[in-house]
């Protein structure tokens, strides 16, 4: 047998994620539609929270980048986190 | 399979095994690697002068920690020798940079490539071809740098198409593209010395779509040379058209440099002359390609005359001119994936 280096190596430290998922129905969960600019996010994203808000009447706050080729920005991850409990990304073409 | 975190295990090193781990594991670009025995690496990092836990960055989306030991994990697989390991290590910094956008580039539906062109003394020293069919097979120096590039963003990063590479198409640049700057030949000042850097020897990183022939074998005066360039640098279909971050590298072969050299030119004419000439209708641009998803500046909003005609970048500083290749008069027009920008480091370490 022989033995051979992975060439993936070690991962830098993750975010932290949430130990409880939270409750997902009623108006106390804000759900965040995070639209990448992509020609048909938006139009996934609606359709998906109008789907929401009816079968469990949770609050949707809209969120966008400038455009569908650059990261979010540190400053938007962080509002989204403060004001959302749950965040949907859509990545539509 | 007998394996721990940081290493695998192989019945030998037969190509059928070698192809079958590879393959378990979703690793290798699909051609044979070299194995990183124990052995080997400890001899590639004696050789390299590689500082095994330097960090030398972060690759998206997986976040892998390219540090230079797992760079030169990678290097070897790609048949790269320890001499050219630097030259991976700048390449490597250079797209981890932040205007390089390698988030995007990791991800995007796009088919984008990391071009590597290396400058100065080092081109002779270490093996690179900078002359005839620099972008082509046939030289280990070139093939083994960009193939050790997209071994690390496959691997370090993550990026197998289908999974977190969404690239529709991919090019066939993915597998390596290096090429290096013909500074004999070029009748300018070096390009990483137009640029201000100070290094008697650099590399560039650039993540490019795939490269445009742009032939002109008849015209004897600058503007049919550049008049061609411009035609193929101003695609409505190039996802750079539309990115106000965009660059467009114009790799003239020798003798259209020394065409418009020879009438005058400075590499700033140049560069005002495409500016001028690569440009597209605004009622061209606004059916199909990106139309509605730019990230123009302000002002190319602002007018509205559907016949008025709009660069392809953003100033002239982002044509970006060198010389490369041999004789004939074939020059490559390479538009950049679009949102990034290139990297021009100072090589050291070689």
């Amino acid at each position: 047998m022989i033995w051979a280096h992975s060439p993936e190596g070690a991962t830098a430290k993750a975010a932290p994620r949430r130990a409880d998922m939270p409750d997902v129905r009623g108006a106390s969960l804000a759900i965040g539609l995070f639209d990448n600019r992509k020609a048909n996010a938006a139009r996934l994203l609606e359709d998906i929270g109008a789907m929401l808000v009816e079968r469990l009447g949770v609050r949707l706050l809209r969120y966008s980048k400038p455009n569908a080729s650059h990261p979010a920005e540190t400053e938007l991850l962080d509002r989204m986190a403060q004001e959302v409990g749950l965040v949907l990304a859509a990545s539509s073409d | 399979m007998d394996e721990d975190r940081d290493g695998f295990t192989l019945e030998s090193e037969e190509p059928d095994d070698v192809r079958r781990v590879l393959a378990e594991r979703g690793w290798g670009d699909g051609l044979p690697i070299v194995v990183p025995t124990k052995a080997r690496l400890e001899a590639f990092l004696v050789a390299s002068g590689a500082r095994p836990e330097a960090l030398i960055g972060v690759v998206p989306p997986r976040l892998g920690r390219a540090t230079e030991r797992v760079v030169a994990i990678n290097a070897l697989m790609a048949g790269c020798p320890p001499e050219l390991f630097p030259v991976v290590r700048t390449a490597v910094q250079a797209m981890c940079r932040p205007e390089a956008n390698l988030a995007g580039v990791q991800s995007t539906t796009g088919p984008v490539a990391p071009l590597v062109i290396v400058h100065g003394e080092a081109v002779e020293r270490l093996g690179f071809n900078a002359g005839q069919g620099t972008f082509g097979p046939g030289w280990v120096a070139n093939a083994t740098v960009g193939r050790a590039l997209r071994l690390v963003l496959m691997h370090v990063g993550g990026a197998r198409a289908g999974r977190s590479s969404m690239t529709t198409q991919g090019q066939p640049g993915q597998y390596g593209l290096c090429i290096a700057e013909n500074l004999p030949a070029t009748p300018w000042e070096s390009y990483p010395t137009s640029l201000g850097v100070d290094a008697a020897s650099a590399v560039t990183l650039f993540f490019c779509e795939s490269l445009h022939n742009a032939q002109d074998h008849t015209s004897t005066v600058p503007r049919g040379v550049l008049r061609t360039l411009a035609s193929m640098a101003a695609a409505p279909g190039s996802n750079a058209t539309y990115a106000c971050e965009a660059e467009c590298f114009v790799v003239m072969c020798p003798e259209h440099a020394r065409l418009v050299a020879d009438h005058g030119f400075s590499r700033r004419d140049v560069q005002l002359y495409l500016y001028e000439h690569a440009r597209l209708p605004r009622a061209r641009l606004a059916f199909g390609g990106c139309a509605g998803m730019d990230s123009w500046r302000p002002w190319m909003h602002t007018d509205d005359d559907p016949d008025q005609r709009l660069p392809v970048v953003d100033h002239p500083d982002d044509f970006r001119i060198l010389v490369a290749g041999g004789a004939g008069k074939h020059s490559a027009i390479v538009t950049s994936w679009g949102p990034t920008r290139s990297v021009t480091l100072p090589l050291e370490g070689a």
